[in-house]
């Protein structure tokens, strides 16, 4: 008999649950730009990731070839241990607030529905079910009493959690968040941490791409230091050093005294 | 001078068939204008349905010299120039309104240099750009029938995906969908409402029963249905009221329609402008 | 016909008065629009191009029934609209696009309406929609002449303005330049562009003149000074050749140059040293090559 603390055996959880996402050699250009090139990454499972860059280090660009919306020139990309075309369903995307015109003509309650799109396929339409899930989401974002409001009657701050609040009507595995602390309040903030940490302890994980140093070493668990190519990956605290930030960052950083003092330049 | 009191006046012209036929040609164009403008209108597609317009010229032209059916012809043309500008368009140098002056613009020059090889041309020309709704002959009607029935169908059964792929491209892409194909599949419905409405209204002012019945739902709803309703319901009084008064001053019907429906937008604008103004004192008060 | 490399060939024509004319007006309009037409392009004034072309030709219809000047009515309608729009987009938050939609296609109901009265023409339809080159009068040679001589003037004294306010107009504003002003005056190029071209391509292509040439130029440089010279280069080659070639083949004059300027503007986008689309293609190759030995 083989003593099993000798002999650690990998935890079941670990085996059956593959990496969140993973980079082999992925190389993404537009026209003959190459705006990513050759990342290789592997993403853990239930945990919220930060990824840090300045402007024009292709973290939108990642974002989007995560979910599939890029063409790779080389690589592979996997999710969820599949081929992103396979787990579409389980991965759900919040783009930028500016990348859409808020004065559209929709509700709040339609832009959430929009979550379940995904599972609905081309020709279904939204049951009850899908307007109650949706409806569950914004009680989770605390916006159910603006459900009827066209969206551009909405707070940046409020939009935003409109967002995420589609992202979460799609009930996926896989949160990818662009930017979702551009220009808004603290309290929204807040609100979005705390789902995402709800999130992560229901075994899903979080991807969000920020400027806010500050707020991702506080609230992330890992951190993807990125500009073209992979600077660094790791845990926060292996990740969030001045050595690693001024690589990143470049020119675009100071760090000050004993490296706790950071001075972005957008 | 008709007597405009007189309900006489407004029954006469409808004892004859090609007022009934226009009219009711008007009046499908004008819903299914209605319908795919408040997709103009909310995408901002204002010029690149004002360059489908034009760009359907040339493939009415072939077909026209060729004796085929002018629609097909401008619809394929309409395909083609909306693929070329969004090719074009993704060049980041150049602006995709650029594009859209460029494409429509030498399309048209490649339209008018190909009729004035034939010899019926300037008749036929002027009757492709300023239409006429009392020409319209039966089968033309049916034509327009299916026509607009079709696409208002797919409207109808695609309509959460042209909302979604409108709105925010990014999910869609993200859900899995294939954007560039709906967006064609979206221009490809405008050019065939284009190319119906060309008859009736004529081919420079297509646009403008797309953008100003939609133009005027969007300042008296914030939701898209509504909205759409709007537009349609607005487009077919303009049509109506642009049939009598071309029936009666033999005025050009395409812009009698549109004047009309641009007096609509600009007395609502003026009576919301006023009542604002009001709220704004009632408050300061 | 002789060869074309025999000098009469060019010459034989320009013994008629009407072809010399011609030729004048098409050089001159083409300076003019390249010109004014590389700002435009850089600003996104097109759709507000199309607008002005469809006032102007309300204006057109409506000085001639009161009796006016021609040009003179149609630049004041054309402008009166350009203000219009840049009010009412701003205010119902239906967007630019949309105002200037509406605005075009109701000017040009009212110029169609208004035809209708004008029973003895203003010629017919056809040329003021398709314009005739060869039948420029020479006073309207002198007033092109003093067009292109106040474009050239006012781009030449105002350049850093207008490039500051189409590049940047937020910054312009901040550092206390009138944008009303600055716009103001690119509207005023514009309407006089597309007034003055109007004879020689018609009031449908004009578009094609102002930004065919301009945008084979961004194609081609990343200089702004170059790009107002070859664009200058562009529309004359375009505009040149085209004439000629109508007076050959006996074609409207009007479609064949902008034909020529799209034929021109599609080589620029598929040959353009840095972002053609066979340069590029042959970049990504090599940049897929590269990568998959890197793999290996």
């Amino acid at each position: 008999m083989v003593d099993r603390t000798i002999f650690p055996q990998p935890a079941a959880t670990e085996q059956s649950t593959p990496p969140a996402i993973e980079l082999l050699d992925t190389t993404v250009a537009y026209g003959a730009h190459v705006v990513l090139d050759h990342l290789t990454l592997t993403l853990p499972s239930a945990q919220i990731i930060g990824l840090i860059g300045p402007n024009g280090a292709g973290k939108t660009t990642l974002l989007k070839a995560i979910v599939g919306a890029n063409r790779l020139l080389s690589g592979t990309i996997r999710v969820l241990g599949q081929p992103v075309q396979s787990v579409r369903q389980r991965v759900a995307y919040v783009p930028q607030r500016r990348d859409v015109d808020w004065s559209f003509p929709l509700s709040v309650l339609d832009v959430v529905l929009m979550g379940r799109y995904g599972r609905l396929g081309l020709w279904r339409r939204p049951s009850k079910r899908d307007r109650e899930i949706a409806l569950h989401a914004l009680e989770q974002v605390r916006l159910s009493k603006r459900r009827d409001c066209q969206i551009g009657e909405l707070s940046g701050g409020q939009q935003q959690r409109v967002f995420l609040a589609r992202a979460l009507a799609q009930e996926a595995d896989l949160l990818l968040l662009d930017e979702p602390f551009n220009g808004i309040d603290t309290t929204t903030q807040t609100v979005i941490f705390d789902l995402l940490c709800q999130q992560r302890s229901q075994g899903h994980t979080v991807l969000l791409s920020t400027h806010d140093l500050h707020s991702v070493e506080q609230n992330c668990d890992q951190l993807v230091a990125l500009n073209r190519r992979i600077v660094a990956s790791g845990p926060v605290d292996e990740v969030f050093t001045a050595p690693v930030l001024r690589s990143t960052f470049g020119s675009q950083l100071a760090v000050v005294g004993d490296s706790h003092t950071l001075i972005v330049n957008k | 001078m008709p007597n405009w009191f007189d309900l006489e006046t407004y029954l006469e012209p409808l004892r004859l068939g090609l007022v009934q036929r226009g009219l009711l040609a008007a009046l499908i164009v004008a819903i299914v204008c209605g319908v795919m403008g408040a997709f103009v209108v909310v995408r901002g597609l204002a010029f690149l349905g004002d360059a489908l317009g034009h760009a359907v010229f040339p493939g009415v032209v072939i077909a026209y010299l060729l004796n085929l059916n002018p629609l097909i012809g401008g619809v394929i043309a309409g395909i083609v120039t909306t693929v070329g500008i969004s090719l074009v368009a993704r060049q980041r140098q150049i602006r995709e309104s650029t594009a859209i002056g460029i494409f429509y613009t030498v399309a048209f020059a490649l339209g008018a240099l190909l009729l004035s090889r034939s010899r019926s041309a300037s008749r036929a020309l002027s009757e492709l750009l300023i239409g006429n709704v009392l020409a319209v002959r039966p089968q033309d009607l049916w034509l327009t029938m299916i026509i607009g029935g079709s696409v208002l169908l797919v409207v109808a059964l695609l309509y959460k995906e042209l909302v979604l792929i409108s709105f925010d491209p990014a999910l869609a892409a993200a859900h899995g969908r294939n954007v560039a194909l709906l967006d064609a599949l979206l221009f490809a419905l405008l050019a065939l409402t284009i190319v119906v409405a060309l008859q009736t209204v004529g081919n420079v002012m297509v646009v403008a029963l797309l953008v100003v019945p939609a133009a005027t739902g969007r300042l008296l709803t914030r939701s898209l249905p509504p909205l759409m309703a709007w537009a349609a319901l607005i487009g077919s009084l303009s049509t109506i009221v642009g049939v009598y008064v071309s029936y009666y001053a033999n005025i050009a019907s395409g812009g009698a329609i549109v004047l009309c429906a641009c007096t609509i937008f600009f007395g609502v604008l003026v009576a919301k402008e006023a009542r604002q103004r009001w709220i704004a004192r009632s408050f300061a008060q | 016909m002789n060869g074309l490399l025999d000098p009469a060939t060019y010459l034989q024509p320009l013994q008629y008065p009407f072809m010399q004319r011609g030729l004048l007006a098409v050089v001159l309009v083409s300076i003019l629009c390249a010109l004014v037409g590389t700002f435009v392009v850089l600003r996104g004034l097109a759709f507000m191009g199309e607008a002005m072309r469809h006032a102007l030709f309300a204006g057109v219809v409506i000085s001639f029934l009161l009796g006016g000047s021609l040009i003179g009515g149609a630049l004041i309608f054309a402008l009166v609209v350009a203000w219009l729009i840049g009010v009412i987009g701003r205010r119902q938050g239906i967007g630019e696009d949309t105002a200037i939609g509406v605005f075009f296609s109701g000017s040009f109901a009212l110029g169609i309406v208004l035809l209708n009265f004008a029973q003895s023409g203003v010629s017919d339809l056809a040329t003021i929609l398709l314009g005739n080159v060869l039948g420029i009068s020479t006073f309207d040679l002198w007033l092109t002449v003093a067009v292109v001589a106040l474009a050239v003037l006012l781009v030449g004294l105002f350049y850093k303005e207008l490039v500051l306010v189409s590049f940047d107009p937020a910054l312009a504003a901040a550092q206390g330049r009138s944008l009303l002003a600055w716009d103001g005056m690119l509207l005023v190029l514009l309407a006089l562009a597309l007034t003055t071209a109007f004879q020689t391509v018609g009031n449908l292509l004009v578009l094609a003149l102002l930004l065919a040439p301009a945008a084979t130029a961004r194609l081609l440089t990343q200089r702004l000074s170059n790009m107002i010279f070859i664009a200058i280069g562009l529309a004359l080659i375009a505009g040149v050749t085209g004439l000629y070639i109508a007076y050959w083949r006996n074609l409207p004059p009007g479609p064949t140059i902008v034909l020529l300027s799209g034929v021109l503007f599609g080589l620029g986008l598929l040959f353009a040293p840095r972002t053609g689309v066979v340069q590029t293609f042959w970049q990504r190759r090599r940049l897929r090559q590269q990568s998959h030995k890197r793999a290996a």
